[in-house]
């Protein structure tokens, strides 16, 4: 199993009042699997997304990514694992605005430890081989804010499958795209589950999750459908 | 790609709050480089002026040590100051009862003179007439090589604004008061009352004068004394010879004014120097104080522009230590860069400061180009050390930051 979510609470405190985002949610996510989490706003949908990217620490659980107990890693060291095995679609793209396509693409690499890394000069040839296959190769220099949302979130999906992570976890990647863009994005994220990848989808978009290979149906931070199968959806 | 170039990119991008930090930092480096350099130019200055002074004080005084005029006790010293020479005279004798007494020891030369200031009618001027008759040797000491040669008989010395306007040179034969004599020498340009002077011999000049055995001075010459009080040591000794028939002044010499002068110069430049101390530990402090906060507010504002990009870079999986290099990279270059910069500036600003304070417009000196190793390698090494430590706060606060909590306000 590449990734293990057991009996996970999340609270957060809002007007000194305890929000439960997430309450004993178990979960599992395997190579080559493309999952769809679905369910209104507020269910505890992104705050799932930030658990299992190791952003977030629920109080009680166990997060297994790749045999690495998450939970039980100092801080460095779950952001090296993070560096190594996740990459991060988000709905606002999140690229760093000074700078250009090339090296937006290429900052993903700077997390990587020096002994896991390839060399830069592969890296940067993988970088090159990313933007032809997003259709980058004549906005390479362009800066984020010269290019369209379309173009934005091919490079961060670009950015996201440099360090060839084990696992992507996107989070409404098409929400702020139009239909012609997100079927770009979502055909490159079933590719990726193809290619023995494990893709966690978060979304409101039902034609988005449809693409999925399992559907899990969130509301008030629990699973309220047991997970379903592309058959059963 | 390396965490050097998103550092260099973020500069780029953002030059406007780069530019901000770099102009603190070199204003507050330029500041305190201008006060230290201008304190070493003014400490320069005063020991250029008090050597000069010096310089001019050994020149005069070499071989010559405080001179004193011996006058008839009788002699006003008013007039005397006033018509430059004394009209009462004394008795030639007493050059001889010094110049064999055991008991003076502070004077090493006597030269007894008999001085008038006198119509010269042949010529039509006003002169000066000076019998001189050499330097009397003491007794009782070895012989010391004489300070003046005596003008031997017959002949005349003349001053030389005198020989010029008269048109006289060596060798000229002329009347004074109906006596023939000889010009001997010119003497060169004193810039005193010596242009104007007639030298005979002291002889003949009492002859001239009606004043047989009569002098109006004796200069006595190179003077040593011990003691603080060298006047009233000088004094006691003559009396003892001489009783009270005499009096001793001081010669205003040009070594008591430059003296004078020094002491003066030594004291203003001191005074100047303290000013400049007292400048410098406000100036320092109070610009590292402002520099410092500029570069932390900055700092602070710059990191709350970045926290997304911060957000990212930590989901990216970069460390918390990478981030926090990252964040204090910029304050580093702020801090190299604008030590390099202040530097300089602070040295051209008290280059051109100098030539404003400390040259005079008549001067012929030029403000110089003060450089010290030791405040530039405090300057480099010290600038990005306060700097990093002015951002260290925000870069701190920004590294520790959550990046779910900011991904999610996002």
């Amino acid at each position: 199993m590449l990734l293990e979510l057991e009996n996970v609470n999340k609270t957060f405190s809002c007007n000194d009042h305890p929000v439960r985002a997430v309450e004993d949610l178990s979960l599992q996510l395997d190579r080559g699997q493309f999952t769809a989490v679905c369910g209104p706003s507020g269910c505890g949908k992104s705050t799932l997304l930030l658990i299992c990217g190791g952003l977030l620490r629920p109080e009680t659980g166990t997060v297994t990514l790749h045999g690495h107990n998450l939970l039980s890693l100092s801080t460095e060291n779950r952001a090296s694992v993070r560096a190594a095995h996740i990459g991060f679609v988000f709905q606002q793209f999140h690229l760093v605005p000074y700078l250009n396509v090339l090296d937006n693409v290429s900052a993903a690499s700077l997390g990587l430890r020096s002994g896991s890394t390839e060399d830069r000069g592969s890296m940067e040839t993988r970088a090159l081989e990313l933007i032809d296959r997003f259709g980058l190769r004549d906005r390479i220099r362009h800066l984020p804010a010269e290019i369209s949302t379309g173009e934005r979130q091919r490079v961060a999906l670009a950015r996201a499958l440099l360090n060839r992570p084990k696992l992507l976890l996107a989070d409404e990647p098409t929400g702020n795209l139009d239909e012609d863009n997100s079927q770009v994005v979502l055909d490159h994220l079933q590719e990726f589950a193809a290619a023995d990848g494990a893709v966690l989808l978060v979304t409101h978009d039902a034609a988005a999750a449809s693409r999925a290979d399992c559907l899990v149906r969130m509301a008030g931070g629990q699973i309220v459908d047991p997970v379903m199968s592309k058959g059963e959806m | 790609m390396k965490l050097s170039h998103l550092v260099w990119r973020e500069i780029v991008h953002r030059q406007g709050n780069f530019c901000l930090m770099l102009m603190s930092v070199i204003l507050a480096v330029a500041c305190g480089v201008c006060a230290i350099t201008l304190f070493d130019a003014q400490h320069q200055y005063n020991q250029q002026q008090v050597g000069v002074l010096d310089d001019e004080i050994r020149k005069i005084t070499k071989n010559m040590g405080f001179n004193i005029l011996i006058l008839p006790r009788d002699q006003n010293l008013a007039d005397f100051y006033a018509d430059n020479f004394a009209a009462q005279t004394m008795p030639e004798s007493h050059v001889e009862q010094l110049a064999k007494s055991r008991d003076v020891f502070t004077i090493r030369h006597l030269r007894p003179a008999l001085v008038r200031k006198l119509v010269w009618h042949e010529q039509k001027r006003q002169v000066i007439l000076m019998g001189v008759r050499g330097v009397v040797p003491f007794a009782h000491r070895n012989p010391k090589k004489p300070l003046a040669d005596p003008v031997p008989p017959g002949k005349i010395d003349l001053g030389h604004l005198l020989a010029e306007e008269l048109a006289m040179t060596p060798g000229q034969r002329v009347t004074l008061l109906g006596v023939d004599f000889e010009v001997n020498k010119v003497n060169p340009v004193r810039g005193n009352k010596d242009d104007i002077t007639v030298w005979v011999d002291l002889a003949q000049a009492q002859q001239m004068l009606h004043l047989p055995g009569k002098i109006s001075m004796i200069q006595a010459l190179e003077c040593n004394c011990a003691s603080v009080d060298r006047l009233a040591e000088i004094e006691a000794e003559v009396s003892g010879v001489l009783e009270d028939e005499v009096q001793v002044i001081e010669l205003a010499t040009k070594a008591i004014a430059r003296a004078k002068a020094r002491t003066r110069v030594s004291a203003e430049g001191e005074a100047r120097l303290q000013r400049w101390r007292r400048i410098a530990a406000a100036v320092i402090p109070s610009t590292i104080v402002a520099a410092g906060l500029m570069v932390g507010l900055l700092s602070f504002a710059n990191v709350r522009q970045r926290l997304q990009e911060i957000g990212i870079l930590r989901a990216l999986g970069l460390r918390s230590n990478q981030l926090l290099g990252v964040l204090l990279a910029k304050p580093a270059v702020v801090g190299m860069v604008g030590a390099v910069f202040g530097y300089l500036l602070g040295i051209g600003g008290a280059w051109s400061l100098e030539a404003t304070w400390f040259i005079s417009a008549d001067s012929q000196a030029q403000p110089q180009w003060i450089f010290k190793f030791t405040v530039l390698l405090v300057v480099l090494l010290l600038t990005p050390l306060l700097t990093v430590m002015a951002g260290w706060l925000p870069a701190f606060y920004a590294s520790g930051k959550d990046p779910a909590e900011i991904l999610n306000l996002e």
